[in-house]
């Protein structure tokens, strides 16, 4: 959920102290967007909605991830769905089956596959979004408005072939530091997915997009809406949560919040 | 009486050179043993493909959501027929109809342990599948399912051994439901089977249909309920009228398919005149082997015809006499052949014949490819086969027996000696 949430953003940032604009190379909204978004740990609570045609399906989960390896989901409902955990750690992930009692290990060709139907894969949800200069090779394209927003759009390029997302295409929110919208490509140009942020909200101080929806594009006639329903930054995390005893486990552990 | 001592003369001079006569009627049973082979072979070829392809795929009728049939390749999940309960009430009295059951199919990846393999899961009623694919005829392991909800599994010697699984172990299925929601259920591994059919021994299983309608979350309904009828070939019409009374009982959507209009069948009635063509080139092989032996035994002999005409035989005497002796060497050859054929064709009609070696080479499953083929003989065959020895022996007797009967003593005499 981080990953998302990070690669909204783009989204985000902090709100730019004093630095001129204008002289912002991409690198450096790169690097303010990161900022703004890393954290040493996630907690949200999130709800799902998967429209395919005329169907619409929510489903709801908690998710605790620390640093850019490790993130555990746990789905609340619907009923059918309760119980099930998905542990990732690094490239390994781990999903427990409640109506078989059981973990099954999944290699790294699963990280690819949807996650439960909808537009985002496992990877999306789960994956931590590294440090984005590390990872791509940023180009300022151009600056317009997106939804009376104005943004920078900035283009990027994995340095690693493999990566499912080669080129990214992003406006960012001059203001906020938030990504507005992302285009993701494969390598041959293909569009594959579009995400869009619909609502950005102030969260322990930063902004933050809470609601937003993603497309594949390989797929027709079908979204899915994530709603942000509580967001904790930097929150210590219960111990034990990215182990598998904790699959195991009877009831979710919620995080409470200190107050 | 001329013609009684003609028979007798005919009869006595094969045996003059038995080494010759036996090896001329040896060509002949050869050749005809392999006609009646190859055809009841090849009749058992196309015969499987269609009995593998109406028992484990289609049926005679196959009833099913129209999207779940265009979209067939990828066993779209959700294109589910509720209250096939109903459905199969309605049309188990349609006439023709003999006898019906129902299915659940979906694709998914086993895994155990580390090993993973794609595949199709099928959710069969146990008892009634007796009547389609009879898996408990194919077990060579454990048992046959015992009802629709007990939690057993029937899985291909080939998926079994690729997962390393045996009788008793548990794999762990897992799926995204209609709802997509992750589901997963474990099951005991109750038998083994191996159809020698490809497609089935190492792509898919078998659970009860209660399982899978738990796991896809989909009580009360299935993707396709699958007839065999009274007549085959009544298919199309029994179609039209389950179709019509679907509709008229309000079941918008659903499609009856006769087995006719698979693209298998298609491909099958193409392969027909290909079957056509190498069953005539066969037929005209086997003329050539009889027609070159049979010339060159009597041409051996135009000698003979010299000194007989010198005695005074008539051209036609010689004639007669040179297609009596052919005529017994081609019945000789012809219905031993026949009979090795005949025999050779029966004893692997009932063993089959098991190619599953040069099969495992191909490592993409096949469709309707079975391994292990069953020639089918009819007496049909036997016939035709054996007229067909005679009737070329006589016709290569006739050439060298008119051009011999024609020359001069002299000349024949003199070409003999050569």
């Amino acid at each position: 959920m981080k990953n998302i949430v990070l690669i909204m953003v783009f989204v985000l940032s902090a709100p730019l102290s004093g630095q001129d604009q204008a002289a912002l190379t991409p690198e450096d909204i790169l690097s303010n967007v990161h900022q703004n978004l890393s954290s040493s740990t996630l907690y949200t609570e999130t709800e799902m909605r998967i429209t395919m045609g005329h169907k619409t399906l929510t489903k709801t989960f908690i998710s605790f991830s620390e640093g850019p390896e490790k993130s555990f989901i746990e789905f609340l409902g619907p009923q059918r769905d309760r119980g099930t955990k998905i542990l990732k750690i690094g490239k390994v992930l781990k999903i427990y089956f409640p109506s078989a009692g059981r973990i099954q290990r999944y290699s790294h060709h699963m990280l690819k596959q949807r996650l439960m139907g909808s537009d985002f894969s496992y990877e999306d949800i789960t994956e931590q979004s590294k440090e984005l200069n590390k990872d791509y090779t940023a180009t300022l394209l151009d600056e317009e408005e997106f939804q009376g927003v104005p943004c920078f759009v900035v283009h990027l390029e994995s340095k690693d072939l493999k990566s499912n997302y080669y080129t990214q295409k992003i406006w960012v929110d001059k203001e906020k530091f938030i990504g507005r919208k992302v285009e993701f490509y494969a390598r041959s140009g293909k569009l594959l997915k579009v995400l869009t942020v619909d609502e950005v909200r102030v969260i322990q101080g930063r902004f933050y997009p809470v609601k937003f929806t993603m497309q594949d594009k390989l797929r027709t006639n079908t979204k899915t809406e994530i709603i942000l329903k509580e967001i904790r930054f930097d929150a210590p995390i219960p111990e034990d949560t990215f182990t598998e005893r904790n699959l195991m486990r009877g009831h979710p552990i919620r995080y409470h919040p200190i107050t | 009486m001329i013609r009684g001592r003609f028979r007798h003369l005919a009869w006595r001079n094969i045996w003059r050179n038995k080494r010759r006569t036996l090896l001329t009627s040896l060509a002949i049973a050869f050749g005809v043993m392999f006609l009646v082979f190859i055809q009841s072979y090849i009749k058992g070829v196309s015969e499987s493909f269609l009995e593998n392809m109406v028992r484990s795929e289609t049926g005679h009728i196959r009833i099913a959501k129209e999207d779940y049939l265009r979209l067939e390749k990828i066993l779209p999940k959700e294109q589910l027929i509720y209250d096939f309960t109903k459905i199969e009430d309605s049309i188990r009295d349609v006439p023709g109809v003999d006898t019906l059951t129902e299915r659940i199919k979906f694709l998914l990846v086993l895994s155990r342990e580390e090993k993973s393999q794609a595949c199709v899961a099928v959710g069969i009623n146990p008892e009634k599948e007796k009547n389609f694919l009879d898996l408990e005829k194919y077990l060579v392991e454990g048992q046959y399912l015992d009802s629709p909800s007990s939690p057993g599994m029937l899985i291909g010697r080939k998926l079994a051994d690729e997962l390393g699984v045996s009788i008793g172990s548990e794999l762990f299925v897992a799926t995204t439901d209609i709802n997509y929601s992750l589901y997963a259920l474990t099951f005991k591994v109750k038998g083994i089977f191996q159809t020698g059919f490809d497609k089935i021994d190492k792509g898919l299983f078998y659970i009860p249909l209660e399982s899978a309608q738990t796991l896809l979350d989909c009580p009360d309904a299935v993707h396709e309920i699958l007839l065999l009828l009274k007549d085959p070939d009544a298919a199309i019409k029994t179609a039209r009228d389950i179709e019509k009374r679907l509709d008229e009982e309000g079941h918008p959507g659903i499609t009856a398919a006769p087995w006719k209009t698979h693209y298998f069948v298609k491909f099958l009635s193409f392969a027909k005149s290909i079957r056509i063509l190498l069953l005539v080139i066969v037929f005209l092989i086997v003329a050539l082997v009889i027609l070159n032996t049979m010339i060159m035994s009597v041409m051996e002999r135009i000698h003979e015809i010299g000194i007989m005409k010198s005695f005074g035989m008539k051209k036609k005497e010689i004639r007669l006499l040179f297609l009596l002796e052919s005529f017994y060497i081609g019945i000789i050859g012809s219905l031993a052949g026949g009979g090795i054929g005949a025999a050779v064709s029966v004893i692997t009609q009932n063993t089959g014949l098991d190619f599953s070696a040069a099969f495992d080479r191909i490592k993409v499953p096949l469709p309707f490819v079975s391994s292990v083929y069953f020639p089918d003989f009819t007496l049909y065959f036997l016939i035709n086969s054996i007229l067909f020895g005679v009737v070329i022996t006589l016709i290569a007797a006739l050439y060298p027996a008119v051009k011999g009967s024609k020359m001069s003593p002299v000349q024949a005499l003199r070409s003999g000696l050569k």
